[in-house]
């Protein structure tokens, strides 16, 4: 998917490429506000409570959860906090998780943090959970099998909560990617050409092309056929 | 990261605990237990279902299902605790595989372990392959942990625990949800028959140094290369589990004269 020389796309492959990169943030930027409320209540968490926090007290970020996932709804079908290792006094992992119903209600997700279980859900190594901790302000990791999970196909979000210096653990929520692509696809379509929307990684996360598809890694590029999002780790890649 | 997870062994969950049908007996009950225990089916420290539900999935009397656990009891392979965090723990004796897997791997025809091998080619070369297109930074990176890991591994338990994430990995770094399911149910079903091999010091070598070229395939993006380690890999594997079977039939055939 390379250019042909300087020129590699012609004005209306740009416009429609620039209209795409708004779309892209007009989508994100609402969902990213979203979990930045829940990372900004588990700082206030943190910081109000004068002892070391125990998993129970994580209870008080339901409802704050329950909103955010009820405002996003269509496009998140899951979100909540995950603390860092050393934030709670009775365990060393902790998850808080609310998931979106088939009929639009919302609910307890559960998963299994307990470490003396072989089966538990470990995630301190998953890159949603390191990106964050090691200082990305903004996380968009995947798409993914969430093998670990529940066998999903998934594009995870996260942002730190940061008290001070110290790191506390992240907000985090689930895109459901089929509604990603209903909402993203007509303006992907309208870009002439070949136009997918690549990862940091330059891996496929929706494509108008059967050339690439989605989860595949791109071939290397020409820069002038990528427009990064803005504050957002996508680009939208383009060929004439 | 999505929830409630870690049903993944489903299907061999059922097998271990589904009804036995003909011989309802306490000895049946036993066996299989001892079967899914020794395999690592179940896992070392974990709870089985009530009594109670036990013995309906089963389909047999309370009374035959006591039976069948205080045999296990006997056996140190369950742990019995009372009170409300109480229930009974799988105790697996690091012994018990072997001669488990080599019962289990004798009940296995020729054709069927022939049926096995194929199935486990085809997702170890078709992970191979979608892989080294699909795989992202962090899969690599994990593949090459795993692969190393294989080599590094004190033992056959350890090796095996390592080599089966080795697997899901592979399958995960392909993007595609059905291919990592039918490896995750793979390694629940088969993933004996591949521990038998990592068991022997030569195949771990084997597997471990057949794992690094995979993941260096991968990280070449080389699909053909991949595809082409994986497929040696599942023939050798194949080879040595028949010989492994015949082996051990040869003194068995003799035992029977």
């Amino acid at each position: 998917m390379t250019g042909n020389g300087g020129n590699s796309m012609g004005e209306t492959a740009l416009d429609a490429a620039s209209q795409l990169v708004g779309v892209v943030s007009r989508t994100l930027e609402p969902l990213f506000a979203q979990l930045d409320r829940i990372s900004q209540a588990a700082v206030a968490l943190a910081e109000l409570e004068p002892r070391q926090l125990a998993t129970a007290d994580l209870a008080s970020l339901d409802e704050v959860t329950q909103q955010s996932l009820l405002q996003a709804m269509p496009l998140l079908h899951g979100a909540g906090f995950v603390a860092d290792v050393d934030l709670l006094s009775d365990a060393p992992r902790g998850i808080r998780w609310w998931v979106t119903g088939p009929d639009g209600t919302v609910a307890r997700g559960r998963h299994l943090v307990d470490l003396t279980r072989p089966d538990h859900y470990e995630y301190v190594d998953l890159e949603w959970f390191t990106g964050p901790k090691a200082g990305e302000s903004r996380c968009v990791f995947g798409p993914y099998v969430d093998y670990g999970g529940t066998n999903d196909y998934s594009i995870t979000l996260s942002v730190p909560a940061q008290l001070g210096g110290r790191f506390l653990g992240v907000a985090a929520a689930d895109l459901a990617l089929e509604r990603v692509e209903q909402v993203l696809g007509p303006a992907l379509q309208r870009v002439p050409g070949t136009a997918v929307i690549a990862n940091a990684e330059g891996q496929v996360v929706l494509s108008a092309s059967p050339a690439y598809v989605v989860g595949s890694i791109l071939p290397a590029l020409d820069e002038s056929a990528r427009i990064p999002c803005p504050a957002i780790p996508w680009s939208v890649c383009v060929t004439s | 990261m999505t929830s409630d997870a870690h049903e993944i062994q489903e299907p061999t969950r059922q097998a271990v605990f589904g009804a036995l049908g003909t011989a309802s007996t306490a000895s049946a009950i036993t066996q299989r237990l001892r079967t899914a225990i020794g395999l690592g089916l179940l896992a070392d420290g974990e709870r089985l279902p009530r009594e109670y539900d036990l013995a309906e999935q089963f389909g047999v009397t309370a009374f035959s299902l006591r039976e069948a656990l205080s045999a296990l009891r006997e056996q140190g392979l369950i742990e019995t605790k009372r009170g409300r965090t109480g229930g009974s723990f799988v105790r697996r004796p690091a012994n018990l595989f072997q001669s488990v897997a080599t019962e289990q791997l004798l009940q296995l025809s020729g054709a069927a372990l022939r049926d096995v091998s194929d199935w486990g080619w085809t997702l170890l070369s078709a992970t191979a392959h979608h892989g080294a297109l699909r795989a992202s930074r962090g899969n690599i990176q994990r593949l090459h942990e795993y692969s190393r890991g294989i080599g590094d591994a004190p033992d056959g338990a350890t090796a095996t625990g390592v080599s089966g994430r080795f697997h899901v990995e592979l399958a995960a770094a392909t993007q595609s949800v059905r291919i990592s399911a039918a490896q995750i149910a793979y390694q629940a079903e088969f993933g004996w028959l591949h521990a038998l091999l990592l068991e022997d010091d030569a195949e771990r070598a084997r597997l471990a140094a057949d794992a690094v070229a995979i993941t260096r395939a991968v990280e070449a993006r080389d699909p053909g290369a991949a595809r082409q380690v994986a497929e040696a890999s599942s023939e050798a594997s194949m080879h040595r589990i028949l010989e492994l079977r015949l082996e051990h039939i040869a003194p068995y055939v003799e035992d029977q004269q």
